[in-house]
């Protein structure tokens, strides 16, 4: 049932525009949807329309659809389309400024703001002296988008007009553009209510001393000091040691600063809590670590966030993880996350204790930090905890990791303690085992692989190899048993015996039934460096799992065995992913590029990305340029357009 | 640690988005990286391109993903969570279903439940109000992610699942558990009961009952345009006519479908079927 049943008249229109192609036939029909009284129709009609090859005829039929002043569904429609048509679009819409009627060159500004090409710039430009002010804001607006250095230079002109919501549109602009003017001209701009936040967050933006003279200036007064805050809001990097030495001596005489910090910490505008979170970095305030972590909130200000809490070191972990209630208990779940990762990552024997509590805390999240953590801890004491955790099956993956890595150091210490604990098999106690006794488990390993549990005879396979000496015996119960994931065990690490010793073992794993188990084994071959395999490899990129196509070919390609036509028989496999793979990986053969020109016109934007890699690497000029710059012309993804850009560049420098 | 280039956080937006329409932003880059770069420990891949193929192509791929969502998606709920739209639903949802009701009989689903506070507030609140004594009110929490799910069941909470709670609430509805934690009270336990559904899952969803109030809050900020259409639709179907629709204060339907009406209370705006 669709959503849109109760509606069947318009499903049935609905479905009239999905089966038109975005071609010179359609473009009628397509235009004529624009007016559906529809929204879903027209928006439908206009994704159609943004994907087509345009022609000068589509492009004037939009534009005449923006003029029905009574449509604005319509008009909105085909502005959409038009934004999405690329740099032929630039022109007629630069035309369209000089329309009578002030709408029509106000909408022109706003898609070409939209398109965000800098070739718009110059039509922009002249905009900005249009007798009508909703123009000039919107061509101001529209040059935050689409840049260059005149851009630049025309919105630093606007700053000394007097209407000030033309001075704010060239404020907001240059800081879209992060190309802050010279500091003279924004001085005089934060006196006015109306371009104050505006003027302080591009001075925030200024690489000079005395930007950042003001800025500390202006924090020492309260009344200055909120807005003050937005420069440091727009400082997208941590600030250098001299600046934060600054702004903690401007800090140091504020008698509320904590409370200050702490409010602007939890203030729902964004640039406010970046600016406190800087200050909170710069002095050094322990005690707001909860804050600090709670200000990521969103998830945005994620990376600062943990950045000032790393900066706060072990006192702020001590304000986060003690206490009778530890902060840590009581944040929000994104709060709790980034002050998890500090703690994990700046983790000592001193947290031991309360880590461990943790472990029962009923919390999941939390016990898991905890183990993390305790692995990390460099203290003999996190062993029994984690030993703990290995019998929690929740926990038993992430405790089996901690306690080879605390082994790094305390190796006698943790092999004694799983020595116990190994006699009952458990699939992340063979492997911790394994990691820690090396050759010596080699007993464990053999009744391991005896064990009536699949996931233990697995977890055994996989480790197999810390016992060199009888891995192939070992391997090779494994490659016969019955079960799938066992083989895949073996086949993870069948690589580590060499192409010559693991051949026989090998061989069978490359010949199994299971796709899981052959898409393993084609990479094994490909890391033990097996050249022997490569007729199988071949015959493996017929398979009908793409799995097992992606392993093989990137093998045949590592161990040199492909050839020109087998390449171009597999650049043309129907999953994307193969393709990319060929396409990255194969772009030295002349069938392949051959493929990534083709491939330049594909309707996933990855393969179009990849294309456009693998022209870079290894076209010319003379042979590639015309049909990358066509691509580039239709094409609508960012992604895929600064890959297109990047292999023109390149190859034009070639 | 490995970074994730804009192509590699692309391919795993797009292999989320076909999961469950969850949209991982481009300014949620850092939190992807640092939290699935554990994955990348555990399971000894490289990169984020290999571990986009590895949940595409491995045969333990689509268990991973599962760990992966769970490890993305935003799960922020408490006890009492946005008191004011809960006193909207106590002082005048609740009054309003309890007259057009058939029987005395309430089906009321918390959609995207995570680990549980929503559908045991909403139990706590229609299970104590006067109006609703002696009254069969059934509770559904859904949720994708199995390990908000356990927890919920569970039904022992923390500090953090208390911090909109008075002390008042916290007597009434909570015994008290080990180390400062609290289990919720029997009574307001039994009427919930949860169910593993993506909300994607229009069938899945089909075989639960109609619904008097559906709660979806904070939920849709997470999903693409076309999906929250189709979560949206679901709700419509799910929902008896007259029934009420409560989203994130954040939230509105603008744009997404004009099956409901938007109906205004003296404390907040919610959404209604409408009666046919």
């Amino acid at each position: 049932m669709s959503w849109l049943d109760s509606d069947p008249a318009t499903e049935s229109r609905y479905r009239t525009v999905a089966g038109l192609e975005p071609v010179a036939t359609s473009f009628t029909s397509l235009i004529e949807a624009l007016f559906d009284e529809s929204w879903r129709v027209r928006r439908l009609a206009a994704d159609k329309l943004a994907a087509a090859t345009t022609g000068e005829s589509l492009v004037a039929s939009l534009l005449d659809v923006l003029s029905k002043r009574g449509q604005p569904g319509a008009r909105n429609a085909a502005a959409t389309a038009l934004a999405h048509l690329g740099l032929t679009v630039v022109k007629p819409l630069a035309g369209l400024l000089q329309h009578p009627d002030p709408d029509q060159r106000k909408f022109a500004a706003d898609i070409l703001g939209e398109l965000g090409r800098v070739e718009a710039s110059p039509a922009l430009i002249a905009a900005l002296k249009d007798e009508d002010p909703n123009v000039r804001v919107a061509s101001a607006e529209a040059l935050g988008k689409t840049g260059g250095p005149e851009a630049r230079r025309a919105l630093e002109v606007l700053l000394e007009e007097p209407d000030p919501l033309l001075q704010v549109s060239a404020l907001e602009a240059l800081t879209a553009l992060n190309a802050p003017p010279p500091l003279p001209l924004l001085v005089p701009l934060v006196a006015s209510p109306l371009t104050r936040r505006s003027a302080w967050r591009l001075i925030g933006r200024v690489r000079h001393r005395s930007a950042w003279v003001l800025v500390v200036q202006a924090l020492r007064t309260k009344s200055t000091r909120d807005a003050a805050l937005l420069a440091l809001g727009g400082a997208t990097t941590t600030l250098s040691a001299e600046v934060e030495a600054e702004l903690s001596v401007a800090l140091a005489g504020v008698e509320d600063a904590v409370s200050w910090l702490t409010k602007c910490l939890s203030s729902e505008d964004l640039e406010r809590r970046i600016g406190a979170l800087h200050l909170v970095r710069a002095v050094r305030l322990p005690e707001l670590a909860p804050r600090v972590a709670e200000a990521a909130e969103g998830g945005e200000l994620a990376q600062l966030s943990l950045a000032v809490l790393l900066s706060l070191g072990t006192p702020g972990l001590v304000a986060l993880l003690e206490g009778p209630t530890p902060a840590l208990l009581q944040m929000s779940r994104e709060g709790r996350s980034v002050a998890s990762e500090a703690i994990v990552e700046n983790s000592s024997p001193r947290f031991v204790v309360a880590l461990t509590s943790f472990l029962d805390s009923g919390e999941v999240e939390l016990a898991e930090v905890a183990v993390r953590a305790l692995g990390r801890s460099e203290s003999v004491a996190a062993i029994a905890p984690l030993l703990t955790a290995l019998a929690d099956d929740g926990l038993s993956a992430s405790a089996s990791r901690a306690l080879t890595h605390l082994a790094q150091t305390f190796p006698h210490e943790v092999k004694q303690a799983l020595s116990e604990k190994v006699q009952q098999l458990q699939p992340h106690v063979v492997r911790a085992w394994a990691n820690v006794a090396g050759t010596d488990a080699l007993p464990v390993l053999r009744r391991a692989l005896h064990d009536e549990n699949e996931a233990v005879r697995a977890s055994a396979a996989q480790v197999a190899m810390v016992v060199p000496s009888e891995a192939q015996a070992l391997l090779g119960m494994a490659v016969v048993d019955e079960s799938a994931r066992v083989r895949r065990g073996a086949a993870r690490s069948v690589a580590g015996l060499g192409p010559v010793k693991g051949r026989a073992l090998l061989e069978r794993l490359l010949g199994d039934r299971e796709p899981s188990v052959l898409s393993l084994a084609a990479a094994a071959a490909m890391e033990c460096g097996a050249t022997w395999a490569t007729a199988r490899l071949v015959e493996l990129t017929n398979h009908t799992d793409s799995a097992v196509v992606l392993s093989a070919v990137q093998s045949l390609m590592v161990l040199g065995g492909a050839d020109d036509a087998q390449l171009a028989r597999v650049a043309a496999h129907p999953d994307g992913e193969v393709v990319k793979q060929v396409l990255h990986e194969g772009c030295s053969f002349p069938s392949v590029l051959v493929q990534a020109v083709r491939s330049l016109a594909d309707p996933r934007w990855d393969v179009r990305v990849a294309a456009a890699q693998a022209l870079q690497v290894s076209g010319n000029a003379g042979q590639h340029l015309a049909a990358l710059e066509a691509a580039r012309a239709k094409e609508t993804d960012p992604l895929a357009d600064d890959a297109l850009l990047a292999a023109i560049e390149t190859l034009k420098a070639r | 640690m490995a970074e994730m280039t804009p192509e590699q956080l692309r391919l795993l937006r797009d292999v989320f988005q076909n999961a469950c329409g969850f949209v991982l932003r481009d300014d949620l880059k850092f939190i992807a990286e640092r939290r699935l770069a554990p994955r990348l420990e555990a399971l000894g891949l490289r990169d984020f391109g290999t571990y986009q193929r590895y949940l595409r192509f491995d045969s333990r791929g689509k268990e991973e993903l599962d760990v992966a969502i769970d490890l993305l998606l935003p799960r922020e709920t408490y006890f009492f969570r946005e008191p004011a739209q809960l006193t909207t639903l106590v002082d005048e949802v609740i009054p309003r279903l309890a007259q057009d009701a058939i029987g005395r009989s309430l089906h009321v689903w918390s959609a995207g439940c995570s680990s549980g506070e929503e559908p045991y507030t909403l139990s706590m609140l229609m299970g104590s109000h006067p109006l609703l004594k002696d009254w069969d009110i059934d509770v559904l929490g859904t949720d994708l992610s199995q390990k908000a799910l356990a927890t919920a069941r569970h039904a022992e909470y923390g500090p953090s699942a208390l911090r909109s709670t008075t002390p008042e609430q916290k007597a009434q509805f909570f015994d008290l558990a080990e180390q400062g934690r609290v289990k919720v009270k029997r009574e307001f336990k039994e009427r919930v009961r949860f169910g593993w559904l993506n909300l994607l899952d229009a069938e899945g969803a089909r075989l639960l009952p109609s619904m008097d109030v559906i709660f979806c809050r904070n939920v849709l900020i997470y999903f693409d345009t076309e999906t929250r259409r189709r979560v949206v639709q679901l709700f419509s179907e799910r929902l008896r006519d007259g029934g009420y629709l409560l989203l994130g204060h954040s939230e509105n339907l603008f744009s997404l479908t004009t099956k409901f009406e938007l109906v205004q209370l003296s404390g907040d705006l919610v959404y209604r079927k409408p009666r046919l």
